[in-house]
């Protein structure tokens, strides 16, 4: 548990002035600064490479403890900073409101209800979802920004008011494998208690207890422990669950912990997570909510040459090998812009060039390497590196991602399409339904499909079949004239306009 | 546990139970067993009257390490100790019970309807509301004799809730008070309409003596350190006079004379020397002779 003594700092904003919560963060600084800070590199010296092949192989190592922060991670911070500062904006502790939403709550729980109708709605709580193939780097990002930030802060006084709160400013888990709102209630449980000390998961964790309990005691926690933000990585687990209903519950159930507590909500996987959050646009909105955050594969350009040459310093070789182009290129080849692959593959190189005794690699030493050694990824990353799509089933995890699907999800659902748009159609049940009920018109069924054939071209969004049976109605008595081979219908039971035949119950679809 | 990780910082008048229940809304805990547990180990009862600062005694190691509390502060300005330690020499005076306060001024029991509910005045219980985002449970109108909120002069209302209730259970103010409907007691209401001005009385020298009791302070002159010697250990150290000079107990006993104690019964001795007189009549008698209780402090002080 990291806790440590609470230092206030002024806030200029109007909206965070006054706000304990807030002004406990550490000052925001200048984007210059922020590389310095989350940069992560070990410490590393020439002499390092007089050592002994042994010590020398083990700090070989130290590579897998760089991290060298780029201009998307800039942005993972700019982001997280926002949510977690507009997070809080509504939730200051002083506020009257604040205390009797607590107040609130513990009545709902002791009622056994729910929470959401007892409490306000948080406009400017956002979150995002950070989507991105495995490797590029993205929970370690996060936890390099969120280590910027005391985890637990306890509140003595502020400005000479007694002030004794606890705040817990992030916490960081994994989504359950099974993908449960129950799993996920348990995990929660469980970080606080190895935070605060506390004891939740015996109480409300135990087998017998209700989702709904474990749902609103960690709405309560989240509320009470001034909870800054929720990070939930490998949220595409939602994806196994057998239940279909498990992801949307589970979503849902985030939605209203950033709706209704105030919490924001960073939602960490890969592509796979599309399937479902891309469902929804209320999944969708909220997951784009602090902007897209969707992480590709590097691209063979300056930003990798930077990233090649930050990791390129820690060479424990005995002779120094120089970064060249083709050194670049190679590199990429093989790690095809994942900084993991790259970093373990240059790890790898060294490795072996330390202990057969070469002391010095090549371009094509990248290439042996990462053939010979790392062949369970060797069919992906040669996918990955020809640009061809990739066998969805087979390699769900690494299925790049296309931008534009998501944000025309997210456009169809503010501006649905005209009714003209060429939307696929296939509803046979609907299809069928219609087709019923020309049957009950004395219609015989080869025209009573070709007509709702017809209609379901002419309007491929109608969903309703009362709506396209009457319309294919329609189309049957505009077209009775032109079909001259059409056969007489083999028993005319009912005549008149379709609706007021349907009001007179006649027909039941 | 070393301290707690959210323990309420304690708002004027509020009684100890009330923080109690507070603590148990901010700790999220599933059962009040739970919370008990935390506040008082293996104790499974809160040991207390809504009144007494019995549980101090039995409290953990938090209420040292929690910042801003410690028992001395917590017992003189939260329970309703200052008041009735100012009454009396009697060395069995015990608070741990509802019944405590029997001892108190005869005229003030005879006149009182006592009573065995937790008690609220509604315009204070919606100002904390408003003010403060909870209501809470204050120690006056739990003392007989105040039956009138002399701020707001409306009668003193009960709930459902027994005092005897309330030592195993955590019953947060704010949560009583929007859930359950207050107690209803019409004859009670009778008695304080008809005597509304003599029970108005009576909740002014009792809300008087509390605060004189709890400030030490009179006339803006700290008088306690000349004259209330014997209420300064407690003041200053508290623990220090329980163990090294026995002035006082946990239980709020005692075994020497109190100065306020005997002007008090100076106040009181020509009332109940005449103890025929209906109570009321009683009391008139002596803000006849004497003025209220303030000015006949103040004149002897």
């Amino acid at each position: 548990m990291s806790c440590s003594a609470v230092q206030y700092h002024p806030e200029t904003i109007p909206a965070f002035k006054g706000n304990p919560i807030i002004e406990c963060l550490p000052p925001r600084v200048e984007m210059s600064e922020i590389i310095k800070e989350l940069a992560d590199r070990p410490d590393y010296s020439e002499e390092d490479r007089t050592g002994s092949p042994e010590d020398r192989g083990m700090l070989v190592q130290n590579l897998l403890r760089l991290y060298q922060p780029c201009e998307k991670d800039i942005d993972i911070y700019n982001k997280v900073e926002r949510c977690i500062r507009w997070g809080y904006a509504d939730r200051n502790p002083f506020s009257p409101q604040f205390v009797q939403q607590r107040q609130l709550e513990f009545a709902a729980q002791n009622r056994g209800e729910g929470f959401v109708q007892y409490t306000q709605t948080y406009h400017t709580t956002n979150g995002f979802a950070l989507l991105g193939i495995s490797g590029l780097g993205k929970s370690t990002t996060l936890r390099h920004v969120l280590g910027r930030y005391p985890q637990v802060i306890r509140h003595k006084r502020y400005h000479d008011i007694p002030f004794n709160e606890t705040q817990i400013t992030w916490i960081h888990m994994d989504c359950p494998e099974d993908g449960s709102l129950k799993g996920l209630c348990a995990g929660f449980l469980e970080q606080v208690d190895n935070l605060l000390g506390t004891d939740y998961f015996f109480q409300y964790a135990e087998k017998k207890a209700t989702l709904n309990k474990m749902r609103i005691a960690m709405a309560r926690i989240a509320r009470n422990y001034h909870l800054g933000v929720i990070v939930i990585d490998e949220i595409q687990n939602l994806c196994v669950a057998k239940d279909q209903s498990i992801p949307i519950k589970t979503l849902n159930f985030l939605v209203t912990l950033v709706n209704s507590i105030g919490v924001p909500v960073i939602l960490v996987g890969t592509p796979r997570a599309l399937a479902f959050l891309q469902k929804e646009f209320q999944q969708a909105k909220r997951a784009c909510g602090q902007g897209d955050a969707l992480w590709e594969h590097m691209q063979n350009d300056s930003v990798w040459r930077m990233f090649v040459t930050a990791i390129w310093k820690y060479q424990y070789t005995k002779h120094r090998v120089e970064l060249t182009d083709k050194m670049v290129d190679a590199l990429f080849e093989e790690a095809v812009g994942i900084p993991f692959l790259a970093v373990n593959i240059y790890k790898l190189v060294q490795e072996y060039a330390i202990y057969s005794g070469e002391e010095t690699f090549t371009p094509q030493s990248f290439h042996t390497i990462a053939s010979q050694k790392m062949k369970l990824t060797l069919e992906m990353r040669r996918s990955l590196l020809s640009g061809k799509d990739i066998n969805l089933q087979q390699y769900l995890d690494l299925t790049p991602f296309r931008a534009d699907d998501f944000k025309q999800t997210i456009t169809q659902q503010i501006n649905p399409p005209e009714p003209d748009a060429p939307v696929p159609v296939s509803k046979p049940d609907l299809r069928e339904m219609a087709v019923q009920a020309l049957l009950a018109f004395g219609l015989d069924r080869p025209r009573a499909m070709n007509h709702v054939n017809r209609t379901l071209a002419r309007f491929p969004g109608c969903s309703h079949s009362s709506v396209l049976a009457r319309e294919a109605y329609d189309d049957f008595l505009q077209n009775q004239g032109t079909e001259t081979n059409a056969p007489v219908p083999a028993k005319k039971v009912l005549t008149g306009n379709y609706t007021d035949i349907l009001s007179s119950g006649f027909i039941g679809i | 546990m070393s301290s707690l990780t959210c323990f309420p910082s304690p708002l004027p008048d509020e009684s100890l139970y009330s923080i109690f229940c507070r603590y148990h809304v901010r700790s999220c805990n599933d059962r009040d067993s739970t919370t008990i547990s935390q506040l008082f180990g293996q104790c499974r009862s809160l040991q207390t009257s809504i009144l007494s600062p019995r549980p101090l005694k039995y409290a953990r190691e938090w209420i040292n390490t929690t910042p801003g509390f410690n028992r001395s502060s917590l017992m003189l300005d939260h329970t309703a100790y200052p008041f009735f330690r100012s009454f009396t020499s009697n060395p069995n005076l015990n608070f741990s019970s509802y019944g405590a306060d029997m001892f108190f001024l005869a005229l003030y029991k005879n006149c009182s309807v006592p009573s065995k509910r937790l008690r609220y005045c509604p315009k204070c219980a919606q100002a904390q509301w408003e003010t403060f985002g909870t209501s809470y449970w204050q120690i006056l109108p739990q003392i007989n004799g105040y039956e009138i909120c002399p701020v707001h002069l409306v009668p003193i209302r009960e709930t459902n809730i027994l005092h005897t209730d309330i030592m195993h259970r955590l019953f947060p103010a704010s949560h009583v008070l929007t859930e359950n409907k207050p107690y209803k007691n019409p004859a009670r209401f009778d008695r304080i309409n008809a005597h509304w001005n003599d029970f108005l009385q009576m909740a002014q020298d009792i809300e008087y003596i509390f605060r004189l009791s709890a400030s030490g302070f009179l006339l803006g002159v700290k008088i306690r350190r000349v004259l209330l010697y014997n209420l300064l250990p407690v003041r200053s150290g508290w623990e220090y006079a329980l163990r090294k000079d026995p002035i006082i107990d946990y239980c709020g006993n005692t075994d020497q004379a109190d100065f306020l104690a005997s002007l008090y019964y100076d106040y009181y001795k020509l009332a109940t020397q005449i103890p025929f007189l209906p109570a009321f009549l009683q009391l008139r008698i002596c803000r006849l002779l004497f003025g209220d209780i303030r000015r006949f402090v103040m004149r002897k002080v």
